[in-house]
């Protein structure tokens, strides 16, 4: 048998496993369903997608070129622009990817059952999410490697410009506040998890001052190094637990956590990087590759059973975690996963620096997305593994449950998902916690899942030491974006401000760089703020909100790569970026309206303001929501607003885009293809397949 | 002429000290194919490490300005350090 004949033999195999696979996922109704179906239908999703959706793409859409030189090589100044090895740049450019978003909405979603999903992180990423990150980082490489808000100006014109740079600030004012909440409701009344968290900061400074002043740029040695007191923290945040005379110290409320998040973000964004953004940087990419790693061969070793139905009742909209149907909320929820506009970010402006080669944007735009969509399968698994009542409890807010134990165990229970307070106990007893119940956010939710997973593996014990390795590392994956997001937005609000008053753009002067941090975590702390205070616990106003804000930022993305392709002469393949587009905008414009006008209080954000002024003025509010209640009204009319907002812009933009499309094919003048001159590789031909080969 | 870019191979940098931490006993690698085979797989995982991390950052940059502007002054390992944060945490870098 010929090689040619053996590979489409074992390429046939891997489609029939992975259809089968997914079949018996669809069509499955018994009690519970083993893991692995899932394991094995994504990894034979995403193999066949890469190897034959991927490549037609790269060969006839895009057309890469191996012999034009790539920004890398044309510009190498041994700083920013550098030719990378392309495993290097993979592994870059998914540890540049891969945040808390694929963790948490996953997590959120499960409340609909495992199928939806399921079903749409897998078609979600093949045909959208690593779609949009491949063909932008093709057109940031054809271009030096410039950002999408710039691509956006160059291609589009000044309109689309605009948009993307008001897209991409908002979508990091809700994402911090967010992922903000997300800490606050895993760390608040939890001395373990608080205690730990703070003994990272001074580790992370410790790191810092040895990377830089003791072995300066030893990068490996310091993380090492670091890691190990992070494992110290970790334990040591349970003695802390259990010393009744310090435990008080760290046994803070909600708001309280919030003011330190607040804090810390003020803090990371105006102190040196040196001394704590950096190595704290370090520490989390490398526990985070680690324990994505570890999880991954956990799942395979114990294969555990998922308990979740494939669909839940509240398909219908009345779900705890979040309120809304199935359409378009489970689109919403998981962003990161299926498709993030975060990452045309990334694989605009970052990544195309260190591209040695234009045919390894296949492997680093397609592959590195289909390996975070994995990550996400892998959230979906961790959720599905808790008893149903179990991760009800965990996740739905006392607001709709009850703050009484017995109260929240009888309407889950209600609901057809049987759990008991003693169940509850006794788990937040193995978890090293007071109590589990509505610890909203996903995070909770999640470690109990991993720490369930990772015991098992490693022979049953010491639940509450994996629990709160598994917090802290979601944390420290949390504060990765949110400091280095501060940080960013701080010199997006410095570009746009200095618009309004000139001195406020003065990079290098450090009263604007304290003012301008001020005012954008003030910008977050707002919304984080609001979500505290939220009586239904937050999630369900900030995470849509987030959902929406990604998408939109997709939207633009994918605008500007459709665009791009029409005015490359290739208008028939335009579908390819144009399909998951017309998905983002019909999935975006629904769930934008009806979180603003639905008449149903959890879901509109409207209805909501109208219904709490109506209870403020009828005078049947319970008393200690009182004082709250006017910054809620108001805080649901500017959420209403921004939902506007997003929506408006991503119409904005595809309208543009559309304008420039139908100028180009019927001949009119439109702004020139901003692509760079070809220029031939210098760089040895052996060089290309020793990295290939590397 | 084609020029030769060795930043962009898991290659050690000119000049470059082999890391001695991981050297075991020179008989045993000599005496055995199969131990060398390993070895030059610890070997490569290793520079691979290295490079991912930006842990060997600054040999490749001073192996870039000497090859590139010879005679420039190149900038100190603490300074190079300082420079590449501040210019890495200028730009989004992470994501959700």
């Amino acid at each position: 048998m010929n090689n040619k004949v053996r590979g489409k033999l074992i390429w046939l195999g891997i489609a029939v496993v992975g259809a089968w696979a997914l079949g018996s996922i669809a069509t499955h109704r018994g009690e519970t369903i083993n893991a692995i179906w899932f394991v094995a239908a994504a990894a034979c999703v995403y193999l066949v997608a890469f190897r034959f959706y991927s490549a037609w793409i790269a060969a006839k859409v895009l057309a890469l070129d191996p012999t034009r030189a790539t920004p890398a090589e044309r510009f190498n100044n041994g700083r920013d622009f550098v030719p990378t090895n392309k495993w290097v740049v993979f592994g870059h450019h998914f540890a540049a990817i891969a945040g808390p978003g694929p963790l948490i909405g996953p997590t959120l979603a499960m409340q609909f059952g495992y199928l939806p999903g399921t079903i749409w992180i897998l078609v979600g990423a093949v045909l959208g999410g690593c779609v949009q990150d491949m063909v932008i980082m093709f057109c940031s490489t054809r271009r030096d490697g410039r950002s999408l808000g710039q691509m956006a100006r160059d291609e589009l014109g000044p309109v689309g410009g605009w948009a993307a740079l008001v897209g991409t600030m908002m979508i990091m004012i809700i994402l911090i506040a967010v992922l903000g909440l997300v800490i606050v409701n895993a760390m608040y009344k939890s001395p373990w998890a608080t205690a730990t968290v703070l003994g990272t900061i001074p580790v992370a400074m410790l790191i810092g001052i040895y990377m830089r002043g003791i072995r300066p740029g030893r990068v490996l040695e310091g993380s090492l190094i670091g890691i190990a007191l992070l494992i110290v923290c970790v334990v040591g945040g349970g003695w802390v637990d259990h010393n009744e005379a310090i435990r008080g110290w760290f046994d803070w409320d909600k708001m309280s956590v919030a003011w330190f998040v607040m804090i810390y973000g003020f803090a990371a964004a105006t102190l040196p990087v040196w001394l704590l953004l950096a190595p704290r940087d370090y520490l989390s990419t490398f526990l985070k590759l680690g324990v994505v790693f570890l999880l991954a061969i956990a799942i395979v070793y114990i294969h555990p059973d998922m308990k979740m139905p494939a669909l839940t009742r509240f398909i219908d909209g009345t779900g705890p975690i979040f309120k809304g149907d199935l359409f378009p909320f489970v689109f919403i929820t998981i962003a990161c996963g299926a498709i993030s506009g975060f990452h045309s970010l990334v694989s605009s402006g970052t990544t195309p620096k260190l591209l040695a080669n234009e045919k390894e944007i296949r492997m680093i735009g397609y592959g590195s997305m289909a390996l975070e969509s994995f990550v996400a399968i892998m959230a979906v698994i961790a959720a599905c593994v808790l008893e149903p009542g179990v991760y009800f409890a965990i996740n739905s807010p006392s607001g709709v449950v009850g703050k009484v134990a017995a109260d929240a165990v009888a309407k889950i229970s209600s609901w057809g998902f049987p759990v008991t307070a003693e169940q509850m106990n006794a788990l937040a007893n193995e978890m090293g916690e007071k109590t589990l119940f509505a610890r909203t956010g996903g995070a909770p939710s999640l470690a109990v899942g991993m720490a369930t997973i990772f015991s098992k593996t490693f022979g049953g014990t010491l639940l509450a030491v994996w629990y709160h390795f598994a917090i802290m590392f979601e944390v420290l994956f949390i504060l990765t974006v949110l400091d280095a997001g501060t940080r960013v937005g701080r010199f997006m609000l410095q570009d746009l401000g200095k618009h309004a008053w000139a001195p406020l753009g003065n990079v290098s002067s450090y009263p604007m760089t304290v003012l301008s941090s001020f005012i954008f975590v003030a910008a977050w702390g707002y919304f984080l703020v609001q979500g505290v205070r939220d009586p239904l616990g937050g999630v369900n106003i900030l995470w849509p909100l987030f959902g929406i804000s990604n998408q939109l930022l997709a939207g633009i993305a994918l605008s500007v790569a459709t665009g791009i392709i029409v005015k490359m002469g290739k208008a028939k393949y335009a579908w390819v970026t144009g399909l998951p587009l017309t998905w983002l905008a019909i999935v975006c414009t629904i769930a934008a309206l009806e979180k603003v006008f639905s008449p149903n209080p959890g879901v509109g954000f409207l209805a909501a303001a109208n219904d709490l002024s109506a209870q403020l003025a009828a005078g049947t509010l319970p008393t200690e929501r009182i004082a709250s209640a006017p910054q809620l009204i108001l805080g649901q009319r500017i959420d209403a607003a921004l939902a506007l907002l997003f929506a408006t812009l991503l119409w904005v933009v595809i309208i543009d885009m559309l304008r420039v499309s139908f100028r180009f094919l019927r001949g009119r003048p439109v702004l020139p293809l901003a692509e760079s001159r070809y220029m031939m590789t210098r760089l040895d031909a052996a060089m290309a397949s020793s990295s290939a080969h590397a | 002429m084609r020029s030769q870019t060795p930043s962009a191979r898991l290659e050690r940098p000119v000049g470059e000290a082999r890391p001695q931490s991981l050297c075991t006993d020179p008989r045993t690698r000599q005496s055995r194919a199969a131990a060398s085979t390993a070895w030059r797989l610890v070997q490569t995982v290793w520079r691979f490490l290295r490079q991912a991390s930006g842990d060997d950052a600054y040999e490749r940059y001073r192996e870039h300005m000497l090859a590139a502007h010879p005679g420039q002054p190149a900038m100190t390992r603490s300074a190079y350090y300082r420079f590449r944060m501040e210019q890495k945490w200028n730009r989004i870098t992470r994501c959700c």
